[in-house]
């Protein structure tokens, strides 16, 4: 090479690739040792070692060759590791739906944005910074969601994001955009379409407004002086991968009859659909079973009837046989909604879990209230993790403790269905959280007393 | 899960009624009953035979094939199903589009709330079908179901299979009042409403031919694409091809009015298009074009004795529906209520006392006269050999203020049975609600508003609406209003 500035620049570019490289490489792997893992099928192995780098599981197992560089927490043959729990679709952090929704001058064509018709929305590029979701979750053992913007019929993308650092502006990092699209028959109130008639008779015309865009683009484009330009549309445009079935639409409904006018637009147009909340779901299990139809179910159960709580029972019964044969049948429906995961998995159905509408504080007594109902720590285990990871298509990502995946997962002090299990750190893309355990609780966690936080190393 | 004895008795009801829906129809030999066929003579002391749910004989001393079940109707009057032209039962997520002038894209069919209990206190009232309306907000509103009340079905088995389209249209204060006067757009005035229809008319036309125009020379460039581009696409518009389906004849129109002025205006904007077959709603001045009506081939679907509840309904008489009657008018009469529903065997009646209508006349506005305007008349609305059967026992003379619906069938299946009543038959419960506010009664104990403007009363507040925390739930739109 003749030119002296040309190979000036070569040899500095060559040098910072191999620095590159070596930084890489340089980042350390970690790993948990003597601990047992439980995996997403409900098999568990003790004395075992779960070891990541650069976010990703490199082994799980026992017989781990332990690298020179890893950090290592020796569990003490005492802590449980479990894969992070997945919320399939959830609002973390999503900015609320704005309120100033004054009368619009011609209610029957208001604005996309006024109508909820939003598709073209991506919540990485929305998440308010400081919220606390992200921490309370991960808290509970969550280390990724389907992330996706509040609104009415047609909110936004789900993005699969990961919960990551502990810094106000970074507290998620996107793994997959656009991953589904999130849907509802919620009208946007005032304008139209105000009913559900409304909403559906207006996903039929975006659908055809958004083929007849589709169509009148692809020709313009094959050859611009023969077609009219097509006036640009994000709203339609977003609609095309739904068309394609590439983009799964994660379509909120509560009870059997949502859920068939649900299937009737699946139906018109070859939507791939998952429900989503799916409350009453339980009552048309076998036919979603047969149409290999995924639910990200609920745990926002309606409250506990008044007349079922302790004091009820132990104070004087007023009711008359009319009252008690009506409350007999809340108390019968109570069980069934809360039995509804249960009922939705005996039938074969694919059910993973979606916290909508959920607050965290309230999360350890749903999971109670589905211990009651008869569902198994397996159940509860595949529910939050594979279940959710296979019902949003990322079961090869997300959801198990196997090499390749992400390095999500929670680290306990015990098995999750023993009521002493806490939660002693957390695990999410690689980014360690340590969950001091309050001294009796630490008392009772027989040999380990080794507990340390990596989280200085940070 | 422990059952109680009423849950049983309710399981029972509708692993009774499922049966009969998976099979669809049933049978049975209905003995020495009066049987009012409404379209021929009255036959008493006579049998009717059903099989697989339809009427295969009438007459005397016949006996039932093999396994069919026989019901000794001795003392007892059998009459045809009532049929309700106008009715907002069974709706879910809101009865009014009230957000433009014209929605014809929206449908009941898509709405069906096959959970409301008011279907099974109609049965109660020997009910047996009815017309599900949009209601009347717009001059255009949405697509009318036509549905058969066998409650305990899924929505889609409620549809009443072959019946015509129909969809809803409305003229005068209603749409006024929502489009005009609350959001300042057309129509402000009955002269407004009939510039929307011609326009919409206009507009549908306009479409169908671009359409058409389109579908044509796409096929032919895919037929032959040598030498051709391929044409633009014209957006399917939903909309306007209902609007089409009326104008080429395809979807009855049921059209909410009042006034005398109005009914001869849309009379003849219909006869302007070529739309014929259509029905007049409440039409409470039929009286005053009776004989224009009668010309034009209208139906009219009227109250018996209700008005005054808004300004254009005040000019009204109880003798509306026997004046048209007298003129040869198709006349039905209609409840547009949860409540008055249970009992339009009454309704009828009071034909009788205002304008002295015939006993056969009276009980033809509830049966085969609404069938007609629903284009169900061919299969229902009469007790006929080769029709559905769609019936109900009373107990006495149906006109009579004393008879009591003791049983009603839908395809020769009961699914109201006085002898088998069980107190609660409600299909849906809310674990969390009152005792007292389960029933539902609380909101159709009268008709205290006018039930076709249900869901838009929002629309006339003047206070703050917090749209954003509002919802429908259960089939109520809970509105969230600040005041000022």
């Amino acid at each position: 090479m003749k030119h002296p500035i040309l190979r000036t620049i070569l040899s500095v570019l060559t040098v910072l690739g191999v620095c590159e490289m070596a930084i890489a490489q340089a980042v350390p792997s970690q790993a948990f040792t003597n601990v047992t893992l439980h995996f997403a099928d409900g098999s568990s192995v003790s004395k075992a070692t779960i070891l990541w780098r650069n976010g990703n599981i490199e082994a799980a197992g026992v017989n781990v060759s332990i690298p020179f560089d890893a950090k290592v927490i020796d569990g003490g043959d005492s802590l449980h590791v479990y894969p992070g729990w997945i919320d399939g679709m959830t609002e973390w952090a999503m900015p609320e739906i704005p309120r100033d929704n004054a009368r619009v001058p011609d209610p029957g064509n208001p604005s996309y944005d006024r109508a909820g018709i939003q598709p073209h929305r991506l919540p990485h590029q929305m998440v308010v910074t400081n919220s606390r979701d992200f921490t309370d979750w991960r808290k509970l053992g969550f280390t990724a969601a389907g992330i996706s913007p509040r609104g009415f019929m047609l909110p936004g993308n789900v993005d699969l994001m990961t919960i990551h650092g502990t810094e106000a502006n970074d507290q998620a990092r996107l793994l997959v955009q656009g991953m589904g699209m999130r849907a509802s028959l919620q009208s946007s109130p005032g304008v139209n379409p105000s009913t559900t008639m409304g909403v559906m008779a207006r996903y039929r015309q975006l659908m055809f407004d958004s083929q007849a865009l589709r169509t009148n683009t692809r020709l313009f484009t094959s050859n611009t002086n023969a077609y009219v330009a097509p006036e640009p549309d994000p709203v339609l445009e977003s609609l095309w991968p739904v068309m394609d079935g590439k983009q799964t639409v994660f379509f909120s409904a509560d009870n059997p009859e949502d859920i068939r006018r649900v299937l009737k637009l699946r139906d018109e147009f070859g939507f791939k659909i998952v429900i989503v909340s799916g409350r009453n779901a339980w009552m048309m299990a076998s036919e979603l079973a047969q149409k290999d139809i995924a639910v990200l179910a609920t745990l926002n159960f309606p409250a506990k009837p008044s007349f079922m709580t302790q004091s009820a029972k132990d104070s004087v019964d007023k009711r008359t046989a009319e009252h008690k044969s009506h409350n007999q049948r809340q108390e019968e429906t109570w069980k069934a909604e809360v039995g509804n995961i249960k009922k939705l998995m005996d039938s074969g159905v694919l059910v993973g879990f979606t916290g909508v509408g959920l607050r965290s504080a309230d999360f350890n007594a749903r999971v109670k209230d589905l211990k009651d109902a008869g569902l198994s720590e397996q159940n509860i285990v595949q529910l939050f993790s594979t279940n959710t990871a296979k019902v949003i298509g990322h079961g090869n990502l997300l959801g198990d403790l196997k090499k390749g995946m992400i390095a999500g997962f929670g680290v306990y002090t015990h098995p999750i269905s023993d009521s002493k299990s806490k939660m002693n750190y957390s695990v999410a893309f690689g980014d360690v959280k340590y969950y001091p355990i309050p001294a009796t609780a630490a008392n009772t966690r027989g040999s380990n007393s080794r507990a340390q936080s990596m989280e200085g190393d940070k | 899960m422990k059952f109680t004895s009423i849950s049983l008795a309710i399981l029972g009801f509708f692993m009774f009624c499922s049966n009969a829906t998976a099979q669809k129809t049933g049978s049975v030999l209905i003995k020495n009953a009066t049987i009012i066929t409404v379209t021929s003579e009255t036959h008493t002391e006579s049998d009717m035979l059903v099989v697989n749910g339809k009427i295969t004989q009438i007459g005397k001393n016949l006996s039932a094939p093999a396994g069919v079940q026989v019901l000794d109707a001795s003392g007892k009057y059998v009459m045809p199903g009532i049929i309700d032209a106008h009715s907002h039962l069974a709706i879910s997520g809101g009865l009014n589009e009230a957000t433009n002038p014209v929605t014809a894209e929206v449908t009941m069919e898509d709405v069906i709330n096959p959970n409301d209990v008011g279907m099974y206190r109609a049965l109660a009232g020997g009910v047996t079908a009815i017309h599900m309306l949009h209601g009347s907000a717009n001059v255009i509103g949405g697509q009318s179901e036509t549905i058969k009340l066998r409650y305990g079905s899924s929505a889609s088995d409620l549809v009443f299979k072959n019946a015509p389209r129909t969809i809803k249209f409305a003229l005068g204060e209603n749409p006024t009042r929502v489009h005009g006067q609350g959001n300042g757009i057309q129509p402000r005035t009955r002269m407004g409403v009939e510039q929307v229809i011609r326009e919409t008319f206009d507009s549908a036309r306009d479409y169908k031919r671009h359409r058409e125009t389109y579908l044509k020379a796409k096929a032919d460039f895919d037929k032959n694409p040598k030498g051709k581009s391929e044409p633009a696409m014209v957006a399917r518009n939903l909309r306007l091809e209902v609007i089409n389906d009326i104008l080429d004849g395809n979807i009855l129109v049921h059209c909410h009015s009042y006034r005398a002025d109005e009914i001869l205006m849309l009379m003849r904007v219909f006869n302007d298009y070529g739309i014929k077959n259509y029905t007049f709603q409440h039409i409470l001045e039929g009286f005053k074009v009776a004989p224009e009506m009668a010309k034009n081939g209208a139906f009219a679907s009227t109250f018996s004795d209700w008005w005054a509840y808004k300004f254009e309904v005040y000019y009204a008489s109880a003798y509306n529906a026997a004046v048209m009657n007298s003129y040869g008018v198709n006349v039905s009469i209609n409840s547009d209520s949860g409540e008055l529903i249970r009992h339009l065997n009454h309704e009828a009646a009071k034909t009788m006392k205002y304008g002295n209508v015939s006993r056969e006349d009276a009980l033809k506005m509830i049966t085969i006269n609404p069938a007609k305007q629903m284009g169900i008349d061919n299969m229902t609305g009469s007790l006929e050999v080769g029709k559905d059967a769609d019936f109900a026992i009373w107990s006495a003379d149906p006109l009579s203020i004393y008879s009591i619906c003791e049983k009603t069938f839908v395809d020769g299946v009961v699914y109201f049975d006085r002898d088998k009543d069980p107190d609660d038959m409600r299909l849906m419960i809310n674990p969390n609600d009152t005792f007292s506010a389960a029933d539902g009664l609380d909101s159709m104990t009268g008709r205290h508003f006018d039930a076709c403007m249900q869901d838009v009363w929002y629309l006339f507040e003047e206070s703050y609406l917090d749209y954003s925390s509002s919802f429908w739930h259960g089939g109520h739109f809970h509105l969230n209003r600040t005041e000022r």
